[in-house]
């Protein structure tokens, strides 16, 4: 665990710095891997930015809104670098549909562009985890395992770590298949199938989990209701392949029997 | 024949259909096995300098002879703010915890705890009194506070409900009057 990396005066938060290292890496790959035909690497990052910049602003907004007595006295606290200032779910909400309308603007394909930002999302998700390792607050329940860490009072499972050799493996694994979908969206799909059973799987050895009524924890819910998205989506677009290939050989038996 | 054997894409079509019904039945018991047993939800909370866990305990005497112990203000939500005289960010959010202290004081105890072992104490004592603080500071002779709070920088705050559960850390600052109400108002709201 090392939240603050001490530069001599300079304090620098480390789950910072690897999340915009995550970012700066992740768009250079997604850039360098873009399937040819596709979008550019401007196009790219047009997407990018205008769902990140959109988000965040978002996110400030619909914080201060929600505590307008404290702003309204205060309103250069809109502009405050206080991460815990943010409302995350108004951020992701508005940053997607910022991504879609920029999609639809730029006239691209909404499927083939999240192809192209998989690897964007693969290596994000092996740095957010490593920050989590760094802030200490992604933990594990107390393990007697070797490789278990000291942290906060127990020896516990290093969660995180886990969380990022999972996204690590499912890199590895996308990498080989990247440009060679047989459908857009496939790789992402895949990508999110992966990383939504990663989620649930590891899920069980979190210390902190949100819950639910049940005690039933609220990220695999999440994660299982993904799943089953993924392999819908995955079936119908599959389906489409068989029926298409299917209306081929018929044409291809009514050709020769002419 | 049928169509499923004529054509191989829809076999596979078949086995893929399988496989992710039986893929999403072995996360559906995986997520009931590992669900949270309710004796584990009852548990009390271990102590440790993190959020969601109980916080350290500590007896420290204030600048002013005063002693005071965190478990003994149980009751009241508590902010905890370590600082040092020599740390530029922790000089810019005193006058803010002040505001706070002169707002909330009754609602709520504000506990400047001054990382002496990482200070002059003569220092600390003009700064008090240059920015006219009337919040009690409380002198960490021995480290043993700012150590068992896994203090890595300064200012580090704490912000502790009325059970002695760590709500939130801030790691760094200055922290601005507004984005301490923010957290006090969620503090205070949580437990009316």
């Amino acid at each position: 665990m090392l939240p603050i990396l001490q530069i001599g005066p300079l304090a620098l938060r480390t789950p910072l710095l690897l999340v915009l290292l995550g970012l700066y890496l992740g768009i250079t790959l997604a850039e360098a891997r873009l399937p040819k035909g596709s979008l550019s690497a401007a196009q790219l990052n047009t997407v990018v930015f205008l769902g990140l910049g959109s988000g965040l602003v978002a996110a400030r907004l619909v914080f201060a809104l929600r505590q307008w007595t404290i702003f309204a006295e205060a309103p250069l606290s809109l502009l405050s670098l206080d991460g815990g200032m943010l409302d995350p779910w108004a951020g992701l909400v508005v940053g997607a549909l910022a991504v879609l309308i920029s999609v639809q603007r730029q006239r691209l394909s909404l499927w083939e562009t999240l192809d192209a930002l998989t690897p964007l999302f693969a290596v994000l998700g092996i740095f957010s985890s490593l920050a989590f390792f760094a802030s200490g607050e992604l933990y594990g329940i107390p393990t007697q395992m070797p490789w278990g860490v000291e942290l906060w009072g127990a020896k516990r499972h290093p969660l995180a770590l886990y969380h990022a050799c999972a996204a690590l493996l499912i890199l590895i694994v996308l990498w080989r298949r990247l440009g060679k979908s047989r459908f857009p969206g496939e790789i992402f799909l895949q990508y999110l199938l992966s990383t939504s059973a990663a989620w649930l799987f590891l899920e069980a050895w979190r210390a902190n989990s949100p819950l639910l009524p049940g005690g039933i924890r609220t990220v695999q819910g999440v994660a299982w209701f993904s799943m089953a998205l993924c392999f819908w989506l995955l079936n119908r677009h599959a389906r489409d392949l068989v029926s298409g290939s299917q209306a081929q050989n018929s044409g291809h038996i009514e050709h020769q029997s002419s | 024949m049928s169509a499923t054997s004529k054509n191989p894409l829809a076999t596979t079509l078949l086995r893929k259909r399988f496989f992710a019904l039986l893929t999403l039945a072995c996360a559906l018991g995986w997520t009931l096995w590992s669900r949270v047993p309710s004796a584990a939800l009852s548990a009390p909370a271990s102590i440790a300098p993190q959020k969601g866990f109980l916080a350290p305990d500590f007896t420290l005497e204030s600048t002013t002879g005063e002693s005071f112990t965190l478990s003994a203000l149980r009751g009241k939500p508590v902010i905890l703010n370590f600082w040092a005289s020599w740390c530029p960010p922790c000089r810019a959010e005193m006058p803010a915890l002040q505001a706070v202290h002169e707002q909330y004081g009754a609602e709520l105890v504000l506990l400047g705890i001054n990382a002496s072992t990482q200070d002059r104490l003569p220092n600390a004592y003009r700064l008090i009194a240059e920015m006219r603080l009337t919040f009690p500071i409380l002198l960490d002779i021995s480290g043993t506070t700012i150590t068992a709070y896994r203090v890595f920088s300064l200012p580090t705050t704490f912000f502790i409900d009325r059970q002695g559960i760590i709500r939130e850390v801030v790691v760094g600052g200055p922290l601005s009057e507004a984005s301490l109400r923010v957290r006090l108002e969620r503090l205070i709201a949580k437990e009316e």
